[in-house]
């Protein structure tokens, strides 16, 4: 880690420089020129028309939603809009290309600049990574290569689903940070609705840009060229992939090699990156402003329309969460991730739930649920109140943490609210102190020795005699209450515990 | 043809007539000429509407989910679109009768109708000339009496230019007027479809069916001055009086046929007759038109036929890796004037040359496009030769293509300009129609087929018919 | 202006267009007659003008709302593949980079 004290700047050291170009898909009904539909999973070669298919004659009308999200995400990036902007062609063949080229921007892109703050959880840093541009595009289709039957096999359900390129400057230093920004970046995405960001359907793809400047005494002595890592699908590759990176570009100049500069992939079983065949220079994209597409123009009054409409971004929502509630950095950023569950949180709290409570919750068995089913939390058949309720239930000591579990299970799964399914389960926590009593009587009675070794000052005894109550009470019985009315029996009040 | 129509709407004919008529001629002397690339005869005479009735060939660049659609190029040669042009589901809404589709230059790249794939069309003046191109097809088959109508294209001239070599009304309209959706792009800048019939007033009943905003292409204007063709052509005065005509020089420099001149000034002593005040004038980047047109026209063209690669539709070269499928299905599936277009066009564009030639070029476009709106302060209309030649004789210019693109000369700046423009016939030299060119101001095609119209009116030129088709040409209602 | 045959070469590897010894000849000395005439807008001061890549003129944006409508046409799509798998189009295998094997 590069800190800036006098004693790290006389040291010999070797800088990463990263930077990320980043593809969201965006969260649309239909596809960015033509009105097939924007979906994962279809049956191959049926979400598709003339225009993603790019039949003769076919012509690109734009989705005037998809402009909307590009905005959104650019000002969610501080990013800013251009008055006017237009579509290029990028022009380069491969088989699930179907026009040969690809609707893109180039000179003239949505967006430029910008900047994404990312704290980083370990130096406790502020890290601020420049946005270069926004721009957006339409996706390609999908290649399945089979050694066995010696084919390519095409897709083109997803030629033409709408994409965000997010480009920013080199200003990331460590692979650890890369991927915080990757994280960041998809909760923004998320929480302004520009996309849903489900990484298992590749709505985030990602190139990295790596190379390593070595300092010494504060002076550059050298640096590598750049190594440009194509289409990296998880944060885990991103990640490793540059973490080999940075091995492999240390060696070189450690070696007095300043490779070349090259495109790269990552094989993801062998966990390396491999130089491209096709060198970097041999593209030639040939761009041009597309002449099916009239130039879009971006008035002042719709950027800051969609801006107002931003809901409060992550970095700031899980300041003010922690601020406010004083619940953990890493309990936050659990939270925040998901905007829904944040929400969630949040409105248990306005139900009446106890922060921390609450947040427990939420993120140990909300969460946990969530990964066990495919669905949302919006999507899911209970309430905030629900929640809120069932801690106050806990809280009055009706039931106890661990039926409290139980019944929340229930309450997932769609069973009703707490208080209907602890009173239909007959759930409620045995309080009363007449019945308590005579069944301590009873255990005390059955097991005389235990009883007396307790009231003779061994307090290991005391939860095997607990544990005989909540057993008779099959588990229903409050254990606080158990714990003072055993102590106050045998021992007459005098716990010293 | 307005007449056909008349007499079908009053039961004069019968709505079959007009087809079996046309399926005649088609079978009598389209072996000759080679007009059509494919035919179909339906049995319904199609549904009452504006051109209920009225049989019409399509160029085989616009497609049509009943005939394939091949732009005359071995790529396409078996292709069968899923969908008609909008241009065609229009045509057919108002009751004409799509018989057949077009030869053409492959891929509308050419101005004689030699870079077909399949065969030459012979024109009907002259068999051994050219009928000019590309939409060279559609002239042949309306100068020569098969069909009444033919939808054309035009991209730097393509209906024009063979609409004046085969002595008929050609019309190229604004650009955005026409829905482009389904047309196979050649320039989409610059390519617009348009009606080639005998009269100027049959083009204008053609343009109410053809001009209309069409939400699926982003080009299409929805302006409202686009509308209502055949009853202001009709309504116009025979007078001209109160027009202003211009004369712009720059059309009648080096490889102008004189005769061609002529015929120009005799149209314009028409004109000055009818009342207009017709003046030279001049429009100095003109000679810039023709440069800048292969520029941009050739790197659009490289870009659009990239979608042509063996891989969906279209022609696939038998290939053992993903490569070679494209090298061979491109490098067999293209002629030699498209891979001359690809390559000029994608050098053009290539890293290194863009600035120098394909942004200088549209820079160029825009001092001509603003130097033809500043005439139009002045004059309502321009008038120049549609070619600098009539129509040359097959196989002599097939060898130089700068002699092959002078063809296009006078009719590329409404290309660029994106200005309506029509060719009417002019007279014969020699024996062969010469072709005279009225453009407009944007979204002025009414006035422009208006102008065309009032020509036609007093002059007998469009009445003029090749030897051998006569008896069953259609001029101005003579026989119907 | 003249254009050696490397150059032609690259620009015909980046079109995807195979053609034969004489024919790339040829085409490299229509190239450089075409060039040398399209040369001619070279001189023009073009330096205060904005480029024109189409005559429309726009005051509102052209773009459709965000509706899906299915399409029923993929079927006749297929049908026009030259080569078919089940439901994929497919093309000899891509070979290089990036290139995983997926199935």
């Amino acid at each position: 880690m590069i800190t800036g004290n006098g004693v790290e700047k006389m040291r010999e050291q070797y800088r990463p420089v990263i930077g990320l170009e980043i593809h969201v898909a965006l969260d649309t009904e239909s596809k960015m020129f033509c009105a097939c539909v924007n979906a994962f999973g279809s049956t191959p070669n049926t979400d598709v028309c003339p225009v993603c298919l790019g039949l003769p004659g076919s012509l690109p009308v734009t989705n005037a939603r998809a402009i909307e999200l590009g905005i959104t995400c650019a000002r969610a990036l501080g990013g800013q809009v251009a008055p006017r902007t237009y579509f290029e062609r990028k022009h380069y063949h491969y088989p699930d290309l179907p026009k040969g080229y690809q609707i893109s921007q180039y000179a003239a892109p949505l967006s430029i600049g910008g900047e994404l703050v990312v704290d980083d959880s370990h130096s406790g840093e502020e890290v601020r990574v420049r946005i270069r541009r926004v721009h957006l595009e339409e996706d390609a289709g999908k290649s399945m290569h089979s050694r066995q039957s010696g084919h390519t096999q095409l897709d083109f359900n997803r030629c033409g689903v709408p994409l965000a390129e997010i480009v920013t400057e080199p200003d990331i230093t460590s692979c650890a940070q890369a991927r915080r920004f990757l994280e960041e970046l998809r909760a923004i995405m998320r929480t302004a609705g520009v996309s849903r960001v489900r990484m298992e359907e590749g709505e985030l793809r990602c190139d990295v840009n790596f190379n390593l400047v070595h300092v010494k005494a504060g002076q550059e002595i050298t640096r590598t060229q750049i190594s440009e890592i194509k289409n990296l699908n998880s944060f885990r590759a991103v990640q490793r992939a540059l973490e080999y990176e940075l091995m492999r570009h240390r060696s070189a100049l450690e070696a007095g090699d300043g490779l070349l500069h090259e495109t790269r992939h990552w094989d993801a079983d062998r966990e390396v990156t491999y130089a491209a065949r096709t060198k970097e220079q041999a593209h030639d994209y040939r761009y041009f402003p597309d002449p099916d597409l009239p130039p879009i123009l971006i008035e002042r009054e719709l950027v800051d329309y969609l801006a107002a409409g931003i809901p409060e971004l992550p970095r700031a929502r899980r300041r003010r969460l922690r601020e406010t509630w004083g619940i953990e950095w890493s309990q936050a950023e659990i939270l925040v991730e998901e905007p829904e569950m944040a929400d969630f949180f949040e409105s248990a709290i306005a139900e009446g739930a106890e922060p921390s409570e609450a947040c427990k919750w939420i993120v140990g068995e909300i969460a946990g649920y969530l990964n066990t089913v495919d669905t949302t939390l919006g999507a899911l058949p209970f309430s905030a109140a629900d929640l809120a309720a069932l801690l106050r239930l806990v809280e009055d000591g009706a039931i106890s943490g661990k039926i409290a579990k139980e019944v929340w299970l229930e309450v997932m799964e769609g069973g009703g609210s707490p208080e209907a399914i602890v009173e239909r389960r007959g759930l409620r926590q045995i309080s009363d102190d007449a019945i308590l009593e005579q069944i301590i009587e009873e255990v005390v009675a059955e097991h005389p020795e235990a009883a007396e070794d307790y009231a003779g000052g061994k307090d290991k005894t005391l939860g095997f005699l607990v544990g005989q109550v909540m057993q008779k009470t099959r588990g229903q019985a409050n254990p606080q209450k158990v714990n003072e009315m055993i102590a106050r029996r045998l021992r007459g009040g005098r716990d010293d515990n | 043809m307005t007449d056909t129509v008349a007499a079908v709407q009053s039961g004069d004919i019968s709505p079959g007539e007009p087809l079996r008529r046309t399926v005649a001629e088609i079978a009598r002397h389209d072996a000759h000429l080679g007009a059509f690339l494919s035919v179909s005869y339906p049995d319904a005479p199609g549904v009452k509407g504006p051109l209920h009735g009225i049989p019409y060939a399509a160029k085989d660049n616009l497609c049509t989910a009943t005939l394939p659609t091949t732009c005359a190029s071995r790529m396409l040669e078996d292709y069968h679109p899923p969908y008609d042009a909008t241009v065609i589901a229009r045509m057919q809404e108002a009751g004409a009768i799509l018989v057949g589709k077009t030869n053409m230059d492959e891929f509308a790249m050419g101005s004689s109708n030699e870079t077909s794939a399949f065969h030459p069309v012979a024109n009907p003046w002259r068999p051994d000339h050219v009928p000019g191109g590309s939409s060279g097809g559609s002239a042949a088959a309306v100068a020569a009496g098969l069909v009444p109508l033919a939808l054309g294209t035009d991209t730097g001239g393509s209906i024009r230019q063979p609409a004046a070599f085969c002595g008929i009304t050609g019309m190229k309209p604004t650009y955005g007027a026409v829905s482009r959706m389904g047309l196979v792009a050649f320039a989409s800048s610059m390519d617009q479809v348009g009606p080639m019939a005998m009269t100027a007033s049959d083009c204008a009943a053609a343009m109410d069916i053809l001009v209309a905003h069409d939400p699926g292409d982003s080009t299409s204007s929805d302006h409202p001055d686009a509308g209502d063709f055949l009853r202001r052509v009709r309504a116009a005065p025979d007078g001209c009086d109160g027009l202003r005509i211009g004369i712009p020089r720059e059309y009648f420099g080096q490889g102008v046929d004189p005769e061609v001149v002529r015929a120009v000034r005799s149209a314009a002593d028409v004109f000055s007759e009818l009342g207009a005040r017709v003046e030279e004038m001049s429009l100095p980047h003109t000679v810039y038109a023709l440069p800048t047109y292969y520029i941009l026209a050739s790197a659009e063209a490289a870009s659009n036929l990239a979608r042509f690669d063996g891989v969906r539709y279209g022609r696939r070269a038998a290939a053992n890796s993903i490569e070679e499928l494209y090298w061979k299905s491109r490098g067999e599936g293209f002629g030699r004037e498209v891979q001359r277009r690809i390559t000029l066009g994608t050098f053009v564009l290539s890293a290194g040359y863009y600035d120098a030639y394909y942004l200088k070029a549209a820079r160029v476009r825009g001092i001509m496009a603003g130097e033809i709106t500043r005439a139009f302060a002045q004059y309502d209309y321009l008038l120049t030769p549609t070619c600098p030649t009539t129509a040359f004789p097959r196989d002599v210019r097939t060898e130089d293509p700068l002699a092959m693109y002078m063809a296009d000369v006078c009719t590329i700046p409404a290309n660029l300009a994106g200005i309506p423009a029509v060719s009417v016939p002019g007279g014969l030299v020699n024996g062969l129609p010469v072709g005279v060119q009225l453009m407009g101001r944007r979204f002025d095609d009414a006035g422009v087929l208006a102008l065309a119209d009032r020509f036609q009116r007093a002059t007998g030129h469009h009445l003029l018919g090749p030897e051998g088709f006569g008896d069953h040409r259609e001029r101005g209602g003579e026989d119907a | 202006m003249s254009i050696d045959a490397d150059r032609v070469d690259e620009i015909l590897r980046l079109a995807r267009l195979e053609l034969d010894p004489s024919e790339r000849c040829r085409m490299q000395q229509d190239l450089a007659v075409i060039l040398d005439y399209v040369s001619t807008i070279e001189h023009l001061d073009t330096s205060d003008v904005s480029p024109l890549h189409n005559p429309v003129e726009i005051d509102e944006n052209i773009t459709r709302p965000d509706d899906a409508h299915a399409s029923r046409l993929h079927e006749r799509f297929l049908q026009s593949a030259p080569e078919r798998e089940g439901p994929y189009v497919v093309v000899p295998r891509v070979v290089g980079d990036g290139v995983s094997e997926d199935v």
